[in-house]
């Protein structure tokens, strides 16, 4: 019997079964990270409950590390596993994610990793920097989603622009995020820019209205 | 005649590749403008490369569309990428506001004549980087629009 290749919820498939989809793992402190934000976040409780079987599902490794892409298989492939990668993640919390922004985020996750488009000196997307994204738009929760793009290394970067004025985060794997704002302060651009961990992004973010570009 | 290593004029243009990943885009993958990423020194890279367009012939519209042609003949070239170009002036500017003295210099190489390379770029100043991309780089030129 002819066997297909494994396909994610998107409906891309694999160009080779070298590796099946089912062994992209998740870092091991992601179980407990994501309830911590999931907790901090205000859920219910019993939500909480309801999310830990769906994370001990999650095959653990002993870091973040062991969710790379290496650089072995073609192009295609490494830029199929980093897109297979973030989808799985995303998926297996997908029940706590509006479905319409699952949506979109995949297919700008596919658009950044269009193979036409793609420049072979770049990094595929590291998962650990996808991770530290998830992580950061939970706490954020912003009504306003950002357009998406990579940096050379493979670090995905956000970006939200109001009136003209650009906010632009980069997530690196250690769960830290480079930021910089430009904005027009009296006919003059002014930019402010810093490296936060991502748990203290909103906080810092605050005292320069965040809520101005996240909000509908 | 500008020699390598030579200084570009101050009034002269420069136009770098904005790959589809360094385009800032609306959730709708609407293209804004350029991510301040697009102006990150690789670990192997002394400068950024651009192409002076005043090193090709004809009228500025025909030096756009030659730097483009020169850029698809040596790189690979995305159907959604953009060109970004800058006067050196512009380019000089907002390094000297953020406090750094760039430069940039012919550094032709064997298939493109026309490379040029801006020097002196810190590897981590999102703030210059920023500039880069909203000050000096303002203009875009859209791939699919030049034939």
């Amino acid at each position: 019997m002819k066997s297909n290749p494994p396909v994610v919820s998107s409906g891309i498939r694999r160009p080779s079964p070298k590796r099946s989809l089912t062994e992209v793992t998740a870092p091991a402190s992601l179980k407990s990270n994501l309830l911590m934000d999931f907790g901090r976040s205000e859920i219910a409780s019993d939500t909480l409950r309801e999310l830990a079987p769906q994370l001990d599902k999650l095959r653990l490794e002993p870091s973040a590390s062991s969710l790379e892409i290496g650089s072995q298989g073609s192009l295609e492939e490494r830029l199929f596993d980093a897109t297979a990668s973030a989808k799985i993640l995303t998926s297996r919390i997908a029940m706590h994610i509006d479905s319409a922004w699952r949506d979109k985020l995949f297919r700008q996750l596919d658009s950044l990793h269009d193979l036409d488009e793609w420049d072979a000196n770049d990094a595929p997307m590291k998962a650990s920097s996808f991770y530290t994204f998830l992580r950061t738009m939970f706490r954020l929760k912003p009504q306003r989603k950002p357009g998406l793009g990579l940096s050379p290394k493979g670090n995905l970067v956000a970006s939200w622009e109001k009136d003209g004025d650009y906010l632009t985060v980069e997530f690196l794997p250690s769960e830290q995020t480079l930021w910089v704002i430009s904005r027009l302060n009296d006919d003059e651009t002014e930019r402010i820019a810093g490296q936060t961990a991502a748990r203290y992004l909103a906080s810092t973010l605050a005292t320069f209205q965040l809520d101005r570009w996240l909000s509908a | 005649m500008t020699s390598k290593g030579q200084n570009l004029p101050d009034e002269d243009e420069v136009m770098r590749y904005i790959p589809w990943q360094r385009l800032r885009k609306d959730e709708h993958d609407n293209v804004l403008g350029v991510l301040p990423q697009a102006f990150e020194l690789r670990p192997e890279e002394n400068g950024l490369s651009v192409n002076w367009l005043e090193h090709f012939n004809g009228s500025r519209s025909d030096r756009i569309v030659s730097s483009v042609h020169k850029f698809r003949l040596t790189i690979s070239v995305g159907k959604k990428s953009r060109f970004a170009i800058a006067p050196v002036k512009e380019i000089r500017s907002s390094g000297e506001k953020q406090g750094k003295d760039l430069k940039v210099v012919y550094w032709p190489e064997p298939e493109n004549t026309s490379h040029s390379e801006i020097r002196r770029v810190p590897r981590e100043d999102q703030n210059l980087m920023q500039a880069l991309a909203d000050s000096a780089f303002s203009e875009l030129i859209s791939n699919s629009d030049i034939t």
